[in-house]
């Protein structure tokens, strides 16, 4: 570590005003921070502050989808394992096949499938990080700014809302428009109304819709067909997941296909438990849209329909299948797009809850609500503040008027 | 014997900070050495003064050296005998009587006034807790309830603790004189609950309600007191004599009662703690006492940080140009620390629950980068009283209050030109109006000239 302190320290002359590499003091000023305390200081109120800061904040989040990288690498060998065992395939195709073979393709061994997996999340990750980080530099140089944290989660959070199958120009091509269109035209970290990951991906979604959506791209095996446990439910409700194998409980823990880091509702689920207790993500929010969610849920099952199965999935199978856990704990629970008062957040995010399962059960089209609808909310959130807002100050107005 | 009435709640929002009052209260209130010079300023918030005294003349201790025309403002005292060296004003745009002292054994000019007022108005009192408001402009209007302010919330300042513990019977008779002079019914002291021993001394006296409040910070801004004590909730804007009150400092009692016998305000208890000062305590500064010969008394390193106020609302403050001035209650003086880089506000909102005044400062900082004054107006900046409780907790180290406060400024200055501009444009059309209207009289006159000749000529 002293090294790479002394390497730094000797850049640092040059990238400051005046050096000979001065543009390229955002990059030295991210890496710098991020890997030390910084010695500036400023001047100004309150000498006393609260140990939180934005770094660590974006770093909890970041911590916290560890547990989902994880299982994004392990379900995702896991599924082509499993698969490749049922089609008698030998080895992985392409160029993946020459690395994730190293220690078999065997479906029950936990280290194999998490080997296999990985030569499908890394190359995404990395696409992402890399395409990423350069446009979220290149920005922060041109403006003068610093690099900001935020796209340490925006990337993750994108890479795990993503089929292991995605082709990686695709995935450059997504967290591009992303990082751009959601994030750096409004003028960066906190001025963008809508969540730059989602942006991303219902971009891919919209423009790509056979590499994003379907039976084929969930299973990372070529050839292979398998739904998921949303795509099944649509044709043919819960006896077509049932059909396809997958109980309740696979769907709970993860062992069912799906975009990478969407599987595992338990693992999500702790790992938002986490997040909530550090207050970083918002009960509020999460405790919203599951409200929403059964609320809605449970309309449609007492309302009941003959030719759409999807009026009869139960709330508790809404919560296992497809992006609702993951886009519940860290999508919705992004403060800079979610409403910002404390009773906006509740109806925020009643209004995702009801969102997603209209989506998914009154649109035959697009299986994949979450998405939908946490975009759809993003762009309501400042009309909830407002009224809001509207109603407090009418509620004192009044009770000063009482009291005058 | 007064009788102690704790409050079990406590105000909306604020925060539970760390006092650290202790370390500048283990000793009793320090007494100063007399210093060789002291820079009286003329100009604060409440207006600017006028010399009364000219370059190279001879001063006596206690006389008034210069008065404020203005409303709000008030007269200034010299502290101590010396000879005025020159009226100049500092890089800081702080206009100062520079006086040189020379020791005298004249006693202190006693002031000449005949009713309790227009004491407190001789000897130049202002509200000693911030505002610096005139304390006889404030006294002048009756109220029904009359509140002490002893709950000094904000870390690290004790210096009205520090009074009320050596001079608690001097506080309760000043408080007592402001009564009488307010014609107010009801005497509250308001306290902090922590602070035992100068509620214990409070206790020796009588005449009062002696109310406890939790210590929780700002419990012991105007408002935040108001709300705690009585349950009255001012709306934005509105001033407490609007509803029956006032609110006084500890420290403004005091003086009150120094005043009534006919002492004027020359030196008040001034809080001198933080990491770079070797042993804190309260010390009797007299106004005007340059900050940097404070640091040199107490030899503290030249590199120091100096903040003019608490941790809180204090602000960095120039030890080369500052002053003690009349609401000057601390000296927060720091060894350099890193302190967390600002960066961009991504709307967590963990500002608007501690807010004390319930306002939104995530949405009013949008508002003022860049300045939008239909958005700051309809978030209610104008009711922001800078607590600086939204800075504290807020992740991206964004200086919110300062931002606030420089809006608030900006914002006031619109105002008065509009103001300004529409009493011009009033007395403009009044002038186009009265030019008419002379114009016609004068027409009026001639046409009756003009008729009375014709007819003259026509007989």
């Amino acid at each position: 570590m002293k090294a790479l302190r002394n390497i730094l320290d000797s850049i640092h002359p040059h990238v400051m005003p005046g050096g000979k590499h001065e543009k390229w003091y955002a990059l030295y000023e991210a890496v710098d921070t991020g890997l030390y305390s910084p010695p500036e200081t400023t001047g100004v109120a309150p000498h006393v502050r609260d140990g939180i800061d934005l770094k660590r904040v974006m770093g909890y989040v970041w911590m916290a989808t560890f547990p989902l990288m994880f299982w994004a690498c392990y379900n995702a060998g896991y599924q082509a394992n499993s698969a490749m065992a049922q089609m008698g395939i030998e080895s992985a195709a392409g160029w993946r096949g020459a690395f994730a073979g190293w220690f078999g393709y065997d479906h029950t061994s936990i280290f194999s499938n998490v080997w296999h997996g990985l030569w499908y999340f890394l190359p995404v990750y990395l696409t992402t990080f890399l395409v990423g980080g350069f446009i979220e530099v290149l920005f922060a140089t041109v403006r003068g700014h610093e690099v900001n944290e935020g796209f340490f989660v925006t990337s993750i959070l994108f890479s795990l809302t993503l089929p292991p199958t995605i082709p990686l120009p695709m995935v450059a091509i997504g967290i591009a428009f992303g990082v751009i269109i959601g994030k750096e035209v409004f003028g960066g970290t906190g001025k963008n109304f809508l969540n730059p990951a989602l942006v991303g991906r219902a971009f891919l979604f919209f423009a790509y819709p056979a590499a994003m959506s379907g039976n084929a791209v969930w299973v990372a095996v070529d050839g292979y067909t398998g739904a998921t446990a949303l795509g099944a439910a649509m044709t043919g409700g819960i006896a077509a997941i049932a059909e396809l194998g997958f109980s309740w409980s696979d769907a709970f823990l993860g062992f069912v296909p799906g975009s990478l880091g969407e599987t595992s509702t338990l693992l999500i689920l702790l790992s938002g438990a986490a997040l909530m207790a550090t207050g970083i993500a918002s009960w509020r929010i999460v405790a919203g849209v599951m409200v929403g969610m059964v609320l809605t849920s449970s309309l449609f099952n007492l309302i009941g329909s003959d030719s759409n199965p999807m009026f009869a999935m139960p709330w508790y199978w809404h919560l296992v299948v497809g992006g609702f856990a993951f886009g519940m704990m860290f999508m919705a629970t992004d403060p800079v797009t979610a409403s910002h008062t404390n009773s906006g957040r509740i109806a925020y995010g009643v209004l995702i809850g009801i969102m997603v399962v209209l989506v998914r059960v009154v649109n035959p089209a697009f299986p994949e609500g979450m998405m939908l609808a946490i975009l759809f909310a993003n762009i309501w959130a400042p009309m909830i503040d407002y009224v809001v807002i509207s109603r407090n100050t009418k509620r004192r107005m009044a009770r000063t008027a009482a009291t005058a | 014997m007064a009788v102690l009435k704790t409050l079990d709640h406590s105000l909306n929002g604020g925060l539970w900070l760390d006092g650290h009052k202790a370390i500048s209260l283990i000793q009793g209130i320090q007494n100063w050495p007399t210093p060789s010079q002291v820079m009286l300023p003329l100009l604060d918030k409440n207006g600017a003064r006028r010399a009364l005294v000219s370059v190279g003349e001879r001063v006596k201790a206690g006389q008034c050296v210069a008065i404020c025309d203005g409303i709000a403002g008030s007269a200034l005292h010299a502290p101590y005998a010396g000879t005025v060296r020159q009226i100049t004003t500092l890089p800081n745009a702080q206009m100062v009587i520079d006086m040189h002292l020379s020791p005298s054994s004249e006693p202190c000019t006693l002031l000449e006034a005949s009713t309790l007022l227009q004491r407190i108005d001789a000897a130049g009192i202002v509200g000693m807790g911030g505002a610096g408001f005139a304390t006889a402009r404030k006294l002048g209007q009756p109220v029904e309830t009359l509140i002490i302010n002893a709950a000094e919330c904000e870390p690290y300042i004790t210096c009205d603790e520090a009074l009320l513990r050596e001079y608690a019977a001097e506080v309760v008779e000043g408080a007592k004189l402001a009564q009488t002079a307010v014609g107010a019914k009801r005497l509250i002291i308001g306290i902090e609950n922590n602070k035992t021993e100068a509620i214990e001394a409070l206790k020796q006296h009588d005449g009062f309600e002696l109310i406890a409040v939790p210590p929780k910070y700002p419990s012991g801004g105007e408002r935040q007191l108001i709300e705690l004590l009585l349950g009255v909730r001012l709306s934005p804007g509105q001033r407490p004599v609007e509803q029956g009150l006032a609110v006084i400092n500890v420290h403004t009692a005091y003086a009150i009662n120094n005043a009534n016998d006919g002492r004027p305000l020359t030196q008040r208890v001034v809080t001198i703690t933080g990491s770079a000062v070797a042993t804190p305590a309260n010390y009797w500064l007299p106004i005007g006492l340059p900050v940097k010969v404070v640091l040199n008394t107490l030899g503290i390193a030249a590199n120091a940080r100096v903040r003019l106020g608490g941790a809180m609302m204090g602000r960095p403050t120039d030890p080369n140009l500052a002053v003690i001035g009349k609401t000057s209650n601390c000296l927060l003086i720091e060894t350099p620390v890193d302190s967390t880089p600002v960066s961009p506000c991504i709307r967590c909102g963990v500002c608007e629950p501690v807010c004390p005044e319930g306002l939104l400062p995530a949405q009013m900082h949008f508002a003022t980068q860049p300045f939008a004054r239909d958005m700051l107006e309809r978030y209610h900046l104008s009711a922001c009283i800078e607590c600086a409780c939204c800075d504290h907790v807020c992740p991206s180290a964004i200086p919110l209050a300062m931002q606030f406060g420089l809006a608030k400024q900006q914002l006031n200055t619109l105002k008065q030109a509009e103001r300004s501009a529409q009493r011009a444009g009033e007395r403009h059309s009044a002038r186009e109006a009265r030019l008419e209207r002379l114009a016609a009289e004068k027409k009026a006159r001639m046409e009756a000239k003009k008729a009375a000749l014709k007819k003259r000529t026509a007989k």
